[in-house]
């Protein structure tokens, strides 16, 4: 029974609430003062605490998007990574697509992969809904990624098609991409769901305050349950290559995107936050924008990540955003920070960050008053955000509509 | 008390603690079965679960600061601010990345002109590095006002420019400027440079800071990333992997082809001398795990396939492929790995030259169909 399935949530349910019950009913039996009746007061009381905790761990898991399975959950932050990039030297498609169906509308909370359906036995070419319903609500694929050059091969991981991607007059538009990358522990859905970059995005376009974008939702790291902090881990896999070569690659031989930085922003919250910034700063020629919500700028090295840096201090500050610029010419890259003045500890290292930065790179910052490391205070910060990156991508403009000088003409007569 | 308080965590463990002594000790007084006694069981036992569950949250959240405060936790936090230029630096226009500082042309034996040999500095946007070059510019490039783009050979050898080694700027520009008015070779921008880019790091590789935080030179970044930005800047060149080439010699091979197979996405074709290529030359890294990374063959076995053609030539006119037998072994499609020997002669690279024109201009896509939807 998975981790995440609604079922093993109402077993636990239902198994937390009987231990209640049977408690209460049970009560009697273990009046009497003796040593061993006491001893069962306790033991009951301890199991059924224990069934109630796991019961709301479950349902926490569900709502933060922390584990999606057991194997994410039960393995250790040692486990081999080196499986991750497979040998394969097969042709196999870049980007499969496993699911699709239309986009969660502004305002309606979606549930889990609700309306997103299971596309079988398709091969590399994204699906076709009906292009007159996709046109207003644009589409959610669910895909798989194998890299071309790193063999890492993911899956469970989003792609958003605006609704204008299926409308005439963008039909020979290319649009600029945003690479969304989930914290850590994630779950890309949590972009869909919780962070609602799409709904929010549909919202922000529909009152002109930004141009659409295609959106790639994925889970920043790509061998849970290891934190691989977006790094390319020396002889194990090449997961800063994966996101800033592969990844873009595989999109842009699938959808209708743009090719070049100025077409591709990198964004993302905690461990993702830090992700964008390290990838747009390394490789500026893929991405010109990144956008770090409630970010850190330093090399992580803890229980989660392992040792992802060769066993040596000097690659891993040279993974360290702070370290390149202190060290290294700063990148001709835009970068907006978020953070929160109370509730963050990712704040003072913010200011850090924000006060190394030297051109030709340019730093933004959005500073909460106050607001914890939640969905709920990234949501706040998102609108703004998006603007800010509307700003300075290069936009899907659509077609001039056949007759329309014509139109305005006869309207200004 | 606010939620992230210290105390908090405390507080509920002593009142989780105190209730479940009341609830052992006191259990006799709630055995009777009336449907009050009843209903006080099930409340005590609830207020107790809700006590250990607002432990374990309080533990938790104090752990990973998800929420700041109350209002947080319920939402009801509204304070907005707004986006700010960290600083007012204006934009600085970025530092010309390539400057021509001489030019000479390049005779055909016949006496007839054959493009250009231009003395180049690139200054590296990304690397920061300053380094001093050659770029050959073929009569087609300068002859075409066409809109057609070129494809690029970078030349990596420590030949001093007007030396007698194959590799040296001179005589390099002068073999393929004979080759392409032959008709034998499709007409490519040369650019060649040292080997060694920065003091100490002769190996093209990106070197560690050091326990002190010095700087180090980046000098994969530099051939990676600045070559090609700098001369994509200024010449009409291609910008696919498959428009750009390699070539190395005895001291620039490691570099040549190490680049190609961590940058396949950059280049296409990597032209080597033969050799096991298992460690950086002249740089002893530190750790073994780094020393795997750097071992070519390790990247072949452990690495997917990368599109890359890779020639060995030389050194000397021998075809066997000697050292780098592992890789005529080990390599599967897409990679593609041949051997050939030297011409013996004035001009020793010439057919490698032409093999590196059909290569790189007669490309062919890695097997990847487009599928755009």
């Amino acid at each position: 029974m998975g981790l995440t399935s609604g079922a093993f949530a109402t077993v636990m349910f239902v198994a937390a609430g009987a231990s209640l019950a049977l408690v209460v009913l049970l009560w009697p039996v273990a009046s009497r003062q003796r040593v061993g009746p006491i001893l069962s007061r306790l033991a009951m009381i301890v199991v059924s605490q224990l069934l109630v905790i796991t019961a709301f761990l479950v349902w926490l898991n569900g709502y933060f998007d922390f584990y999606s399975s057991w194997s994410q959950l039960l393995g250790s932050g040692t486990a081999p990574i080196v499986g991750v990039a497979k040998q394969a030297t097969s042709s196999g498609p870049l980007l499969t697509v496993i699911a699709s169906g239309p986009a969660p509308a502004p305002g309606v909370a979606s549930t889990k992969k609700s309306g997103i359906t299971v596309v079988a036995g398709r091969g590399g070419s994204p699906v076709s809904g009906r292009a007159a319903d996709l046109a207003k609500t644009g589409e959610l694929l669910e895909v798989n990624i194998t890299g071309e050059h790193t063999g890492i091969a993911v899956s469970d991981d989003f792609v958003y098609l605006p609704p204008q991607y299926f409308q005439p007059a963008y039909a020979h538009v290319k649009f600029p991409t945003v690479l969304a990358l989930t914290g850590y522990p994630g779950e890309s859905w949590s972009i869909v769901r919780r962070l609602n970059l799409p709904a929010v995005q549909e919202t922000l376009v529909k009152e002109g305050k930004i141009t659409p974008t295609v959106d790639v939702m994925m889970n920043a790291s790509v061998a849970m349950p290891r934190d691989t902090e977006c790094t390319n881990i020396p002889a194990g896999p090449q997961v800063e290559t994966f996101f800033a070569v592969d990844v873009p690659i595989a999109i842009e031989h699938s959808f209708r995107v743009q090719s070049g930085p100025g077409g591709w922003a990198a964004l993302g919250y905690s461990t993702g936050g830090f992700c964008a910034v390290k990838m747009a700063m390394m490789n500026p020629g893929q991405f010109s924008l990144a956008i770090s919500i409630a970010g850190y700028y330093t090399s992580l090295q803890d229980r989660t990540t392992g040792d992802l840096y060769g066993n040596n201090i000097g690659y891993r500050d040279e993974n360290s955003p702070d370290w390149r610029l202190q060290h290294l010419p700063a990148p001709p890259i835009s970068v907006l920070v978020t953070s929160s003045k109370v509730g963050e500890k990712t704040y003072p290292g913010t200011l850090t960050f924000v006060s190394l930065v030297r051109p030709p790179m340019q730093v933004y910052t959005l500073y909460l008053p106050q607001g914890g490391h939640n969905f709920r205070t990234w949501g706040r910060e998102l609108p703004q955000a998006l603007v800010w990156l509307s700003k300075r991508l290069s936009p899907a403009l659509p077609a001039p509509a056949p007759g329309h000088a014509g139109a305005h003409a006869a309207t200004s007569n | 008390m606010g939620l992230t308080s210290p105390g908090l965590p405390y507080l509920l463990a002593v009142l989780s603690a105190a209730l479940l002594l009341a609830i052992i000790v006191g259990w006799p007084k709630l055995a009777q079965r009336t449907p009050w006694r009843v209903a006080l069981r099930l409340l005590s036992l609830c207020v107790l679960q809700t006590l250990v569950i607002g432990l374990i949250f309080a533990i938790v959240n104090n752990a990973g600061e998800f929420y700041s405060s109350w209002s947080d936790l319920f939402g009801s936090d509204t304070g907005a601010a707004s986006v700010v230029a960290a600083k007012n630096v204006p934009p600085v226009s970025s530092h010309q990345q390539l400057q021509v500082t001489g030019q000479n042309e390049v005779r055909l034996p016949d006496g007839k002109p054959g493009g250009t040999l231009d003395g180049v500095t690139i200054y590296g946007q990304l690397s920061g590095l300053r380094v001093p070059g050659h770029i050959y510019v073929p009569a087609d490039y300068q002859a075409g006002a066409s809109a057609r783009r070129f494809g690029v050979l970078v030349v990596i050898s420590d030949a001093p420019a007007a030396s007698s080694s194959p590799y040296a700027a001179d005589r390099l520009a002068q073999s393929a400027a004979i080759e392409m008015a032959a008709g034998r070779m499709q007409p490519l921008i040369i650019v060649m440079l040292p080997a060694e880019v920065a003091r100490g790091d002769s190996a093209c590789i990106n070197m560690l800071p050091d326990n002190a935080g010095a700087t180090s030179a980046q000098a994969e970044t530099f051939f990676a990333e600045d070559v090609p930005s700098a001369v994509e800047s200024s010449f009409r060149v291609g910008s696919q992997a498959g428009d750009w080439a390699l070539l190395g010699d005895v001291k620039g091979g490691y570099c040549a082809l190490s680049l190609a197979m961590d940058n396949a996405q950059v280049y296409s074709v990597a032209v080597v001398p033969r050799g096991s290529y298992a460690s950086p030359p002249g740089v002893r890294l530190p750790t073994t795990l780094l020393r795997q990374q750097a071992d070519l063959i390790w990247t072949l076995t452990h690495l997917p396939m990368q599109s890359v053609s890779v020639l060995f030539a030389g050194p000397g006119y021998a075809a066997a492929p000697g050292a780098a037998l592992p890789y005529i072994s080990l390599a599967r499609p897409p990679m593609r790995v041949s051997t050939t020997q030297l011409d013996a002669g004035s001009w020793p690279l010439a057919r490698v030259l032409d093999w590196i024109g059909a290569s790189v201009t007669a490309r062919s896509d890695s097997g990847i169909t487009d599928v755009i939807k």
